[in-house]
């Protein structure tokens, strides 16, 4: 079933890319065809200036829509104060302005936001709702036949700042109740200031709302500037996602089907965009659940980043380590729980973004993305910031009313496929530059695609004409099927969803006219059809909880479904997991684990307080927040297995000790000798061969100045009973370190240890000692550099492995770590030789977290399992383009200076901005007096006339996680699916989940110590690889696995306890997970 | 895009059409680097304590490199902390010392600014005026003087240890209930935390002279310490509009930012120092004073208010004292907020206070009780104010911190009275001029 819907999935995709010389996409049509001409014009006066309000550019809205019952699709259009305009739609492209005529005339000068297109009395006739920031809201309602009045007693023409408004049954009684998203007052200081509240208006019928807001539990104040609907939980029950701007968080409203919503962003969202602005749920990856977009303001040329205001760093005032400066895909895993994409995909920076569709506009089976952006003033522009004086109000005024302008190019993405999305704008007038706000999507034309309406600020609105069923070569006019599905009273069924089978494969849509950004789009559901399919069934769920089959559909026009009053099969959304005849979407999954609660497993890791950007703020990325990881083993020999966990500074490292009936008991072991230590890895083995488990201890941390006695690692010899105490048969060396790894490497029956070094502490880039311990009758004598020569100088490690990588029965070792390529060193009877060179690919420099060996592919020999930073990333080094790390004193202060830089437009330019590097060396500021200087320097620029003799440098060329799948000795390098590639992969637990003999991998990870404009690497929330055999890893989603770990995931064990088996994962900086594996194995 | 540039430009520009009228004026070069270097600071958001540092160097530089002009000035080695060894002119060559005075200026400045720029097209139309005016050979022997004087006074000034501040970690600050921490709207990091570190130029050392202590800190409603935020908030409730007007024209902030949602802009202002510096310099046109004794009452200005700004961060930093607004909204009221922007780092004591009162004695020193017009404000839009004397004005800038609602009244008193120990202790150890 899901192998057949790829490959149904992939032909498409191969006939479009086939047909890809096709004409343009989208094609502007012209006013004097069209008849459009409506612009929004922003005059900027003494009272109306972006000084006295700070929203005034946020620009009008595009509302779609039957308004005369013609059967086509009518346009109107909000401007920020001179009122609105209605184009009617008279077919074959052609539009009249009927403004006067309709009666939508709003003859003031206040500002609108929003305009919705919706059925708002129940009468089965569309009326339009027009949002107010300052003023109430205006309902016209539609009198018929195209005569609208305004109605001034509605109770929804109540003035709330409002942005827009949109229709939900949240209480699924078959009405529609209106959920407004509201901004607030004009001040924005910087002093206490949340905006307002949203609120949610339950339809009591024939026009009557009443206000349920804080019935509802949705008092949250916030700057809101959209919401999205959509069930992304698959429960039968519509959620909202709040997108807010300003640090305000965004909102993630789970249905609790009681009439009440819970906020669940911080529970299922791993961060969100900062200054959200608009938004759109769908299945954007068609894999059956709806996943949401928001935007945001992040540039996307480097030229643009370097002079625009970033926005937010970790020193900001209002900074929130769960809000990002980019546009935000969060990606659907299951049950509403979401990972974030948007670099991946290639879509997280679009510069100052508004509007964001989600739609198939190519037809070919994927959703594409449309993005409008662009502001008025250049308000974001640095050099201006930072040197504007106030010579009294007036002139500010005017000097701001006399800002720069800057016209940008909307955005298309186009489906690959798979997650990634291509930028295919240029190829359409979409590239035209405007300063665009709100959009809609219409089957202008009724021919099965989906044309763009677009509202520009100073500037005639855009009629973007889709010429996919166009006819010519690629003609996809009968390639297309339309669904309007209408229930009751609610005439365009608003809040169905429906999953249309198409040759095998499933699409799901869910009908809400409010999408983007203050914007009404076209209700009707168009889907793509492939060469030779059909669709053969469409399942409707109706927003009252019953659903309707329905059989095949003829391509090529728009089907009208009725839900029946009476007399259809009904079923409850309760039971369809039961009785739906369609297994690939809605089926009930029995997960793989079962989430254990807290209680059971006691431990919280707590992270002491240390920035290392304050002593080095050039560094790419902290290195003081390792840990904690844990080692597993029976530490009291009362024959359950225990845990030991490494506790950062102040923290003690702790011994759990397992109880009858499965619990764990902290207990303190005699270990807590040094809390002030960072103890970053730990592992029980027998050093004196007595037969009980002692422990070794790997200090490590940046928090420390180099030699401190808190660097030294510690060795403990076990009384037997699970006591320990310290010994003294370890060589003092105060190195930061990174991991321990057992292995008899000398062939003595006794366990020999490699400990790796991470840091000189206030020294990167330089790597610490790493060290190979031999045991000689339980003294660990440190002989590297009798054995092993130039191991202790590899570089910044991070985890090791013994494997015996030639299958010559000793164990070899192999170690990883950033701006390392994996190394390899051959055992020969007890010397070591770095062999990396002969059996590693060329171009694996990478920043490396993690190792590990196992025979994926079951073809008897060990292949290494990689975890790096993944390709989630602001910068992700490319063929022949990576990032490089210079390091000198080049302004000899006496500290070091870090460039991390990368080929950008073929110039190798520095990737912090002006701001962090003139901080760290005031002096830049006579070479780059302006933003804009600096932003057009090459690295080279930046270094010119500094002493550069000291100056070292690094490279990394790949971010991929993947396998180096053993071959002989000899590996060849196979990238993880992308799904594995969302976030850094610190840790990965190889083993047989599913009971079929493939090692399946477990994988935990996230990082969030990135550079302060970055933040964090932790997009994802932990992942399982199911083993199809032949080492064919397939992500599963967190449905199937329940494996969810959001927050930093550091390290994986399994534990046995009584019949079952535990896994456990541990976190950075928050409590331990626990998950039941499954039985009988 | 800035609207401070023109300035700076015709401060460039108005050199040269003076020149051509007649011959250029020795005082007048000194006060259009004065003004110049003013500007720059300004653009280039230097905080006033390291200001200050900028004014006493490039003064230094060009006292030590012009004072030959006026017989009898002396130079300043061995009156200032570790200055010594100052290159001396061949006695049996002829010099223009306005020539070599414009070169060390330009030197100092190549270092001490960031947009030199500005410094070095100033300096070429001041020496392509003056090149025309004497022999070549006396400009270029003057030129290579000047510039060996700047380069002395840039090996003394990077002595100082400023440079070295710039390379140790961020300043992390403690955390009590008495500490000072961040404040709205920006909620900065301390401004230059590491300054009371850095050498006096006159001061043994910073802490040579107390501070008078702060009132003792408490929480409790009838405690003094509640009394004196309770007196900030009454009185910035019930602000007459002169007060109102003295806060706004004292201010004094370099750097404010302004919030208009995304739209978030700074303002820039001339610093505490910059304003005395220009106070000096409007009574010193108006009185017509020669080039040497400009440069030395801009010299002792400088130590001042670098000594002055040295010293009270040193207690700054060390006591670490709550700002108002912090307090208030704490303990008084959640929302109130101060006419002015709490400028980022600790309350006690008053920055412009102590350097406020410093530079009116050494300016009184020079000029007596005289009273003056003040100027300097018009440009930003606050007015002109006339005073009866420089400590009259100085005990209005020290009070306009408590009218802006950034200091406890006790905040300003003590800066006072430690400023005018220090203003003091310069004119009573650096005496260039025999009695």
């Amino acid at each position: 079933m899901q192998r057949g819907r790829l490959i149904a999935i992939g032909a498409l995709l191969l006939l479009s890319a086939a047909n890809g010389l096709q004409a343009q996409l989208f094609k502007a049509l012209p006013s004097s065809n069209s008849g459009v001409t409506f612009r929004n014009d922003i005059t900027e006066t003494e009272s109306m200036n972006i000084l006295a309000d700070f929203n005034l550019f946020n620009g009008g809205g595009v509302g779609i829509g039957d308004l005369d019952g013609d059967g086509r699709q009518d346009i109107v259009f909000t401007s920020t104060n001179r009122g609105i305009a209605m184009y009617g739609n008279l077919g074959r492209l052609q539009f009249e302005d009927r403004t006067q005529a309709s009666g939508l005339v709003v003859d003031d000068t206040l500002i609108n936001t929003g305009v919705l297109v919706a059925d708002i009395t129940g009468d089965g006739l569309l009326d339009v709702l027009i949002s107010r920031r300052y003023n109430p809201n205006i309902l016209f309602v539609n009198n018929g036949s195209g005569r609208f009045h305004r109605d001034t007693a509605s109770p929804l023409a109540i003035s709330m700042y409002t942005t827009h408004a949109a229709q939900i049954d949240y209480d699924r009684d078959g009405d529609l109740d209106l959920f407004f998203v509201n901004s607030g007052e004009p001040r924005r200081s910087g002093y206490l200031n949340p905006g307002r509240a949203d609120r949610l208006f339950r339809n009591d019928g024939g026009g009557a709302y009443a206000d349920v807001t804080s019935l509802c539990g949705l008092s949250d104040k916030g700057y809101g500037l959209s919401a999205a609907i959509g069930d992304v939980n698959d429960d039968g029950w519509p959620d909202i996602f709040v997108s807010n701007d300003f640090e305000e968080r965004d909102i993630l409203w789970i249905n609790q089907k009681n009439g009440t919503f819970t906020n669940k962003a911080q529970q299922q969202l791993p961060y969100m965009s900062w200054a959200s602005m608009g938004s759109d749920i769908a299945d954007v990856n068609g894999d059956g659940m709806l996943d949401v977009v928001t935007l945001d303001m992040l540039p996307r040329s480097n030229y643009r980043r370097q002079t625009q205001i970033g926005g937010m760093s970790i020193y900001g005032p209002f900074f929130d380590s769960l809000q990002r400066v980019q546009n935000c895909f969060f990606l659907n895993r299951g049950n509403g729980n979401f990972v974030e994409i948007g670099h991946l995909a290639g879509i997280s920076a679009t510069d100052w973004s508004w509007c964001v569709l989600a739609a198939d506009f190519d037809l070919d089976g994927g959703l594409d993305l449309f993005v409008t952006n662009g502001t008025k003033r250049d308000i974001g522009d640095q050099d201006y910031a930072y040197n504007l004086r106030s010579t009294g109000i007036t002139s500010l005024k005017e000097a701001s009313m006399k800002m720069p302008s800057s016209k940008l190019p909307n955005f298309l993405f186009m489906s690959t496929g798979g997650l990634r999305f291509r930028l295919a704008s240029e190829e359409t007038d979409v590239n035209r530059p405007h300063v665009s706000n709100g959009a809609a999507y219409a089957d202008l034309d009724d021919d099965g695609d989906l044309d763009l309406v677009v509202n520009n600020t100073d500037d005639e609105a855009s009629l973007l004409i889709n010429t996919t069923c166009d006819g010519g070569a690629d003609d996809k006019s009968s390639r297309w099927v339309g669904l309007q599905l209408s229930t009751g009273g609610n005439r365009q069924g608003i809040g169905a969803r429906a999953q249309v089978h198409v040759s095998g494969r499933t699409v799901v849509r869910e009908i809400y006219g409010s999408r983007g950004f203050q914007s009404t789009s076209d209700t009707r559901i168009l889907l793509a059809l492939g060469v030779g399919e059909s669709a053969d069934s469409v399942v409707i769920d109706w927003p009252d909880g019953r659903r309707t089959w329905h059989g095949a559909m003829v391509p090529g026009r728009y089907h009208r479904i009725e839900q029946q009053p009476m007399g259809t099969p009904t079923i409850d959304f309760f039971e369809r997991a039961q009785s739906s005849p369609d297994t690939s979407v809605s089926r009930s999954v029995r997960p793989l684990f079962n989430e254990v609660g807290d209680s059971v497993f006691p431990f919280v890791h707590r992270e002491n307080a240390f920035d290392d950007f304050k002593r080095e703020r050039l560094l790419p990325y902290r290195y003081s927040k390792d840990g904690p990881r844990m080692t597993i083993g029976d530490v009291n020999r009362d024959g359950l297995e225990d845990v030991i966990i490494g506790g950062a500074k102040y923290q003690p490292t702790q011994c759990f000790l397992q109880q009858r009936g499965g619990t764990f008991q902290a207990a303190s072991c005699g270990l807590d000798d040094m809390t002030s230590a960072e103890d970053v890895d730990v592992l029980l083995f027998d050093v004196d061969n007595d037969r009980d488990l002692d422990l070794y201890v790997v200090t490590g941390g940046a928090e420390f100045a180099d030699g401190d006695e808190e660097l030294a690692d510690r060795l403990y010899l076990n009384n037997g009973k699970g006591q320990f105490m310290r010994s003294a048969a370890l060589p003092d060396a105060r190195d930061a370190g990174s991991c321990v790894v057992a292995a008899d490497f000398d062939n003595d029956n006794d366990v020999d240890l490699f400990v790796g070094g991470r840091i000189v502490p206030g020294k990167f880039p330089s790597g610490a000692r790493s060290v190979l311990y031999r045991n000689d009758k339980g003294v660990l004598r440190d002989v590297t550099d009798q054995i092993a020569k130039g191991l202790s100088t590899i570089g910044m490690t991070s985890s090791a492995v013994w494997a015996d990588i030639d299958g010559d029965k000793d164990p070899d070792l192999v170690v990883v770590g950033e701006w390392m390529t994996p190394s390899v060193w051959r055992n020969t009877k007890g010397t070591f030789e770095n062999v990396t060179s002969s059996v590693i690919p060329a171009a694996l420099r990478g920043w490396w977290q993690c190792v590990r060996a196992a025979d994926i592919d079951r073809d008897g020999d060990q292949d290494l399992l990689l975890g790096n930073l993944g390709l989630n990333c602001r910068f992700v080094p490319e063929p022949g383009r990576p990032i490089r790390c210079r390091t000198a004193d080049v302004d000899d202060n006496g500290s070091l200076d870090q460039f991390i830089t990368k080929d950008i437009e073929g110039v190798e330019v520095p990737l912090r901005g002006r701001q962090v590097m003139i901080q760290h060396m005031p002096t830049m500021t006579r070479t780059f007096t302006t933003f804009d200087s600096y932003a057009k320097a090459s690295i080279d620029d930046v270094l010119a006339g500094r002493d550069t003799t000291s100056m070292s440098s690094m490279l990394v060329e790949t971010f991929a996680s993947g396998v180096l799948k053993n071959s002989n000795g000899s590996f060849a390098f196979q990238p993880f699916n992308d799904l594995a590639q969302v976030a850094p992969i610190t840790e990965m637990l190889v083993d047989d989940l599913d009971g079929d003999g493939n090692g399946d991998v477990i994988i935990a990870g996230n990082l969030r110590t990135a550079d302060g404009e970055v933040i964090g690497y932790d997009g994802g929330m932990g992942l399982v690889l199911r083993n199809q055999g032949r080492g064919v890893l397939k992500p599963m989603t967190s449905k199937e696995s329940g494996f969810v770990l959001f927050g930093e995931g550091r390290d994986l064990g399994i534990i046995r306890s009584g019949p079952r088996r535990l896994l456990i994962a541990t976190r950075n900086s928050a409590a331990a997970r626990l998950f039941a594996l499954p039985d009988g194995k | 895009m800035s609207l401070l540039r023109p300035y700076i430009i015709a401060a460039v520009l108005f050199a040269a059409p003076l020149a051509h009228a007649r011959a250029l004026d020795g005082a007048e070069i000194v006060h259009t680097w004065n003004r110049l270097i003013i500007d720059v600071i300004m653009e280039d958001g230097f905080g006033p304590p390291v200001a200050a540092r900028i004014h006493s160097y490039s003064n230094l530089a060009g006292y030590e490199a012009g004072r030959h002009q006026t017989k009898g000035y002396r130079s300043m080695s061995g009156m200032l902390n570790g200055f010594s060894g100052v290159p001396q002119p061949s006695a049996d060559s002829t010099y223009d010392w306005r020539v070599s005075m414009v070169a060390a200026y330009q030197v100092a400045c190549s270092k001490l600014l960031y947009r030199i720029h500005f410094s070095d097209s100033l300096a070429k139309v001041q020496l392509a005026q003056l090149s025309a005016e004497i022999a070549p050979d006396v400009f270029e022997r003057s030129k290579r003087y000047g510039v060996s004087v700047g380069t002395a006074i840039n090996a003394y000034a990077r002595a100082d240890g400023y440079n070295r501040t710039q390379g140790l970690p961020d300043y992390e600050w403690p955390r009590c209930d008495s500490c000072w921490i961040p404040t709205p709207p920006n909620y900065a990091r301390p401004l230059s935390p590491y300054c009371g570190r850095v050498r006096t130029i006159v001061l043994k050392q910073a802490s040579e002279f107390p501070v008078p202590p702060s009132v003792r800190f408490s929480t409790d409603p009838r405690s003094k310490f509640f009394q004196a935020a309770q007196e900030v908030v009454d009185i910035s409730r019930n602000l007459t509009p002169e007060q109102r007007e003295i806060a706004n024209f004292w201010n004094d902030n370099p750097v404010v930012t302004n919030y208009h949602g995304h739209f978030v802009f700074n303002s820039r202002q001339i610093s505490p120092g910059g304003h005395w510096m220009n106070i000096a310099q409007q009574v010193m046109v108006d009185r017509q004073l020669p080039m040497v004794a400009c440069m030395e009452v801009y010299c002792n200005l400088a130590f001042g208010l670098f000594d002055g700004f040295t010293a009270c961060w040193q207690e700054k930093f060390r006591g670490n004292l709550i700002r108002p607004i912090t307090y208030i909204n704490q303990h008084i009221d959640r929302t109130w907020e101060p006419l002015l922007q709490t400028p980022p780092f600790p309350e006690h004591a008053s920055g412009h206070s102590t350097i406020t009162a410093a530079a009116a004695e050494i300016l009184t020193s020079y000029f007596g009780d005289l009273p003056f017009t003040d100027s300097t404000e018009a440009r930003f839009g606050y007015g002109v104010r006339k005073f009866a004397s420089f400590r009259a004005a100085a005990s209005e800038a020290s009070i306009s911190r408590l009218y802006g609602g950034i200091h406890y009244r006790r905040g300003c008193d003590a800066g006072a009275e430690h400023g005018a120990m220090i203003g003091k202790a310069v004119l009573d150890r650096v005496r260039v001029k025999p009695e």
